[in-house]
């Protein structure tokens, strides 16, 4: 499992760039991580999906996937894909530090 | 070529709930892994996006062998219903959306939408039959490509106004239009409600 570093601290990843350990994860790496995936600028609704995230992996455990992020973040899916646009689940969910969302719906 | 897949194009060609689902699914999760994706309607598959039949779809019970049910008691009267109703409860549990609200949410991200043209002549079906996004006056006239990526004035057009969904129809080759002309006309006798 490879080490890569974000904002001065290293942090592990797994095989495909999401962290083994969501609390090794702080906002100011955020940007970088999102960078690296091609999206030059985080936006406030950018942040918002990214926060809520967090906050539904915190409450949940695991992170929520398409349906359920438009669902309850009060963004619907259209504007998540013009967001995000290589699938915002998996990439909202790197962004924010947590594992890959099981779910495929 | 670095293996990964760019682009999917998926066909529903059946009318019930498991043969319409699966595609549905693959093109939802191909959009959520980046992958561009086409979902192809012809034959019953048509059935998914067409205003009369999409929120009727149901179970096969018959000559579904994947049922493990007998024959007799999947033919007995309302067992489609039966079934369907049960498989939608199970559905929503896992919070896998019913049929039309699946369809508008793969068109939202951004997925191409087609119906097949030949089998809008067999079943009699026009434009109107099928799902369009309401109230734009562009859903009509424009193609149903709502990607972001699109770069010809009338998909922007029908981008901003929202007619993501609008179904494009794909003409058919000549030959069999020719052939299945017989058939045609005896269709269309039946009148468009069938």
């Amino acid at each position: 499992m490879p080490d890569v570093s974000y904002d001065g601290q290293t942090v592990s990843v797994n095989d495909e760039g999401f962290f083994t350990d969501p609390s090794q994860w702080t906002e100011d790496m955020a940007p970088q991580i999102a960078k690296a995936e091609g999206i030059d600028h985080l936006t406030d609704r950018h942040w918002q999906v990214i926060r809520f995230m967090r906050q539904e992996y915190q409450a949940k455990g695991t992170g929520p996937s398409v349906r359920a992020l438009a669902k309850t973040s009060g963004v619907p899916v259209k504007e998540l894909y013009q967001l995000f646009p290589k699938g915002p689940a998996k990439l909202a969910a790197k962004i924010a530090g947590i594992p890959k969302p099981r779910g495929c719906i | 070529m670095s293996g990964a897949i760019d682009k999917v194009s998926i066909i529903v060609s059946k009318g019930s709930l498991e043969g319409i689902y699966p595609g549905l699914i693959m093109a939802n999760g191909a959009r959520a892994e980046g992958i561009e994706a086409n979902l192809f309607f012809t034959f019953f598959g048509l059935d998914a996006i067409s205003k009369k039949r999409h929120e009727h779809i149901k179970v096969a019970s018959v000559g579904n062998p994947g049922l493990h049910m007998a024959t007799i008691v999947g033919a007995l009267p309302g067992m489609p219903g039966l079934l369907t109703a049960y498989m939608e409860r199970k559905m929503g549990k896992l919070d896998i959306p019913p049929i039309p609200e699946f369809i508008e949410m793969i068109a939202d991200t951004g997925a191409g939408l087609y119906g097949c043209q030949a089998s809008c002549d067999l079943f009699g079906l026009g434009k109107d039959d099928l799902r369009l996004r309401a109230s734009s006056p562009s859903a009509s006239s424009t193609p149903s490509r709502p990607a972001a990526r699109s770069s010809s004035p009338e998909r922007a057009i029908g981008n901003r106004a929202g007619a993501t969904g609008a179904i494009l129809a794909i003409s058919r080759p000549p030959d069999r239009r020719e052939k299945g002309r017989h058939l045609y006309d005896r269709y269309t006798r039946r009148g468009t409600s069938e």
